[in-house]
């Protein structure tokens, strides 16, 4: 079976760079033909074209909060109240799973 | 009479105790379930069974959730095997829900209005049989097509979806006339078999097409709503299912079994009227009696009852014994017997003068190909 494995807190050099021409407003939802379930470590997602991705807890948190659309400062905000952790020192992660998320193109952004 | 119970362990043979667990770790989330497992992790020779029975029976969400709650004690290596296979087990799911996509897409441009389908077996049993739709796991999908489109389906799925046709070339004309089901395999690898009917045999085609089309039920697939057998119907399919075939023993049998459980949507009496209807009491009758068996289902229930009463005929009963036994000429006596059971006339002839002069996966074609081979030989 193909597949990534993909967390919260993966550093990525080439999304952290991608992600700097982020605009602060910009709003990210689910795109709808991703197919996703739960499981015990996380979530599987199937990509449009098939592939398959597994996300980690953190990553399902924010998963599950892009069923609306979100921006990051809220997605931010949400998973750390979830997690129980200072925002500041989540936002570079969150930040970096939203542009991953965007280049396996599982969420679209709605400007 | 009832059956002696079908082995479920396949190759495996288990000590009773071993046998116990399977059986517990197998019920993990059924009502009647006893969830009282050992206390410790399983020593890895223990482990090693429990973990291949799992895996060949697809109860690797069923094992997945029995670790989580904690009743079933894992070391974190085994846990993490647990969790392998079940991400493996969803990934194949979401990967037959998008090509049932896929497939749903392609069938409505058949014909004028589109051909009408039915889901069966894995997606549709989760849904509909199921307390738990979350833990029946399922690798493949399986469409119900009207007899007039499946030749049309069946070239769409090769010319518009890729896929690979699993008979042979020589074989195809007889499959889409004669055949159970044909299998494709699409690009994405996920197999699709295409159904004429429910199961091989004499009881595939005792099947009441129209009782199959005129009541069904609604399940989600990939978020598309999509429609599958009644609930009842869907019961026997389990029990013919389990008779036809070893593979994947536990989770059939525990498909029948959350189907009759107490708080399950089944209207009881239907089952028995339609398992009247389709000549198949005994099949139905021991797959619950299987089924209660393995879970250790309320002997109160009212198809545990029914079925224990042993309402099928000898002729049934015969029939049944060809699809059990696996030797040469009970597989002949299998396509004598789904022949006898064929209307009209008309089609039983074509089938059987299909089956001996043409090339095709019956069994009788071969046993006839052989002899006339030695003869020439002779």
């Amino acid at each position: 079976m193909n597949g990534h494995n993909l967390t919260s807190d993966t550093s990525d050099a080439d999304t952290t760079a991608k992600f700097g021409e982020r605009v602060e407003s910009d709003r990210f939802v689910r795109n709808p033909v991703t197919l996703w379930r739960e499981v015990s470590r996380g979530a599987v997602l199937s990509l449009a074209e098939g592939e398959v991705v597994r996300i980690s807890h953190s990553g399902l948190a924010v998963w599950k909060c892009l069923e609306t659309a979100c921006s990051v400062a809220e997605l931010t905000s949400s998973v750390a109240a979830q997690f129980s952790v200072d925002s500041i020192n989540l936002a570079d992660d969150i930040e970096r799973t939203v542009a991953k998320f965007r280049e396996l193109g599982v969420v679209n952004s709605v400007g | 009479m009832r059956l002696p119970a079908k082995r479920y362990d396949g190759k495996l043979s288990l000590d009773g105790s071993m046998l116990n667990t399977i059986k517990r770790l197998a019920a993990y989330g059924l009502v009647s379930a006893a969830d009282d497992f050992q206390s410790d992790p399983l020593d890895d020779t223990k482990w090693r069974t429990v973990a291949s029975v799992v895996r060949r029976n697809r109860l690797c969400l069923v094992a997945a959730a029995a670790v989580n709650s904690g009743v079933f004690p894992v070391s974190n290596d085994q846990a993490g095997q647990v969790y392998d296979h079940e991400e493996a087990a969803v990934a194949a799911i979401l990967g037959t829900e998008r090509a049932a996509l896929h497939v749903a897409e392609l069938l409505t441009s058949v014909g004028s209005t589109g051909a009408e389908f039915l889901i069966l077996k894995g997606a549709a049993h989760s849904q509909v049989l199921w307390a738990d739709p979350n833990l029946r796991a399922w690798a493949d999908l399986d469409v119900l097509v009207s007899g007039e489109h499946i030749a049309a389906v069946a070239e769409l799925l090769v010319g518009e979806l890729g896929a690979t046709w699993h008979d042979r070339q020589d074989e195809r004309e007889s499959a889409v006339k004669f055949a159970k089901s044909m299998t494709f395999s699409l690009p994405s690898g996920v197999a699709v078999d295409l159904h004429r009917t429910l199961v091989k045999g004499p009881f595939g085609e005792l099947v009441r097409q129209e009782d199959l089309w005129t009541s069904n039920s609604t399940i989600s697939v990939g978020g598309q709503p999509m429609r599958g057998l009644s609930v009842e119907a869907m019961i026997i399919h389990a029990c013919m299912h389990a008779l036809s075939s070893e593979l994947n023993q536990l989770t059939r049998l525990r498909d029948i079994a959350e189907g009759i459980r107490r708080d399950a949507a089944t209207d009881v009496d239907r089952v028995m009227v339609l398992a009247r209807h389709w000549d198949c009491e005994a099949v139905v009758a021991s797959g619950i009696n299987r089924a209660a068996e393995v879970f250790n289902l309320e002997p109160s229930l009212e198809l545990v009852e029914w079925a224990a009463s042993n309402p099928g005929s000898t002729r049934q009963e015969r029939r049944m014994s060809y699809y059990r036994d696996q030797r040469r000429t009970d597989r002949i006596m299998l396509v004598l017997s789904r022949a006898r059971a064929m209307t009209p006339l008309s089609l039983r002839v074509t089938y059987l003068h299909n089956v001996a002069f043409h090339k095709g996966r019956d069994p009788l074609w071969n046993r006839l190909s052989r002899l006339r081979s030695a003869n020439k030989r002779r």
